[in-house]
């Protein structure tokens, strides 16, 4: 018996689906308002230059080229449900929870080397917003991989094939927001 | 995209591949495009007005390329532009709302003066940084007083008990105002409309069960009768899937 959520909908889009974009509208509020607060304050205060010379661009460029490569695991473990291949899906879904695995790593070793170095939360408001805003998309790529995992287990048994797609639409969205976030932080020094 | 599986059918593979090429090429640009900025000094008149080249290429490289970058995964990894529009209507209602904020917002903390105003403890902290970079740490050390911060940060330039709005600023501020409202009555939109999804979902969710449809059926056709509502309905479902 498939899942009430995929086959009845009176918006003429699957709730379950409706549901993940209706998460990404909040997000975006959520995301959207972190950022423009920042954006904000650092065209208020050029002397922010000064601290943000201090972030690692090949870091957040190596990141930004591994969550990009996730997203293309994350749509082709989508196209590969989309044939009823279960299997090749969640072997592309693990892809993408390997990925989410190496971006967790590196902002562990990145956050290690800036703290041991004296930039934490509290050294002033360029590096708080920094914590706070890498930190938060960071929980959401944890929180991601976790259920992507769950997504993985069944769609190797070919069962609930239809959730690759909702949550490579939340993936995505996480790709998106650091697709902004790394310019802000690593580029505008 | 159970809709459009066979639709896309042709795109799939090689056109993701091609995507994700295309991607990391913008990303090369956009460590690249920065660094050729930054050694560049020139100012550039554009229309009467001038800009520093370098400044330009950053925004240009950094900014747009990260709009564009954005652009294509939510188009061709989304794939929102097939999408039913209920779902570009809910992203859409959250990014106006968010301009709102901004809008309302960043006169008063981009700027740190206006017509009769002054930001005396935001300035004070740029000076301090720019003084002492390393100690830009200490920039938020007031905070220790909040009461003095609050008292000395924003002072009136002119004490003039013309035109004055609430806070003590002056009609320069009625756009700011008018922007704040506008962000309260989006807030409520967007809250009405999520209500109205969540009951869309409490709906799907519990009418599979007989009691529940036979309660609940009545009440749907009765709000489907309603003038519009079966057009708003197509509208925003189109036609076919359902």
């Amino acid at each position: 018996m498939r899942p009430i959520a995929t086959t009845r909908a009176a918006t003429g889009i699957a709730t379950g689906k409706l549901a993940v974009w209706w998460v990404l509208a909040s997000e975006v509020v959520i995301f959207g308002g972190l950022l423009a607060s920042y954006v904000m304050h650092r065209l208020g205060h050029p002397e922010w230059a000064d601290a943000a010379v201090h972030t690692n661009t090949q870091i957040g460029a190596f990141n930004t080229f591994v969550l990009l490569t996730s997203s293309l695991t994350a749509v082709l473990a989508h196209q590969a449900a989309e044939r009823g291949d279960g299997k090749r899906a969640a072997m592309f879904l693990y892809f993408t929870i390997l990925g989410a695995l190496t971006f967790i790593g590196v902002k562990t070793y990145e956050w290690w080397y800036e703290i041991s170095h004296g930039y934490t939360i509290t050294s002033n408001t360029f590096w708080a917003f920094y914590y706070s805003a890498a930190g938060l998309h960071a929980f959401h790529v944890i929180a991601g991989a976790v259920i992507m995992a769950f997504v993985a287990r069944d769609a190797a048994k070919n069962r609930e094939l239809h959730r690759v797609e909702l949550i490579g639409i939340y993936w995505h969205f996480v790709d998106i927001v650091w697709i902004f976030l790394f310019p802000l932080l690593y580029i505008a020094k | 995209m159970a809709g459009h599986s066979s639709k896309d059918s042709g795109l799939f593979g090689n056109h993701y591949v091609r995507i994700y090429a295309l991607l990391l090429v913008l990303l090369a640009v956009s460590i690249v495009g920065p660094m050729v900025g930054e050694a560049l000094d020139k100012e550039v008149a554009i229309f009467g007005v001038r800009f520093g080249l370098g400044i330009t290429v950053t925004l240009i490289t950094a900014f747009g390329i990260a709009v564009w970058k954005a652009s294509l995964v939510i188009k061709h990894f989304m794939h929102l532009s097939i999408e039913r529009p209920i779902a570009k209507i809910f992203l859409a209602a959250s990014v106006l709302l968010l301009a709102l904020f901004w809008g309302g917002v960043a006169p008063d903390v981009q700027l740190h003066d206006g017509r009769m105003w002054e930001n005396l403890a935001a300035k004070e902290a740029v000076e301090r940084g720019l003084a002492e970079p390393e100690h830009a740490a200490d920039e938020h050390a007031a905070d220790d007083h909040p009461e003095e911060v609050a008292a000395a940060s924003l002072v009136p330039t002119h004490k003039s008990t013309d035109n004055l709005l609430p806070g003590g600023y002056n009609l320069a501020h009625a756009g700011f105002w008018t922007v704040l409202i506008l962000v309260a009555v989006g807030t409520n939109a967007v809250a009405i409309m999520l209500s109205i999804g969540v009951l869309i979902l409490v709906y799907e969710t519990l009418s599979h069960i007989p009691l529940v449809r036979r309660l609940l059926e009545p009440i749907v056709a009765i709000v489907m009768r309603l003038p519009g509502v079966g057009r708003l309905r197509a509208r925003l479902v189109g036609a076919g899937e359902a």
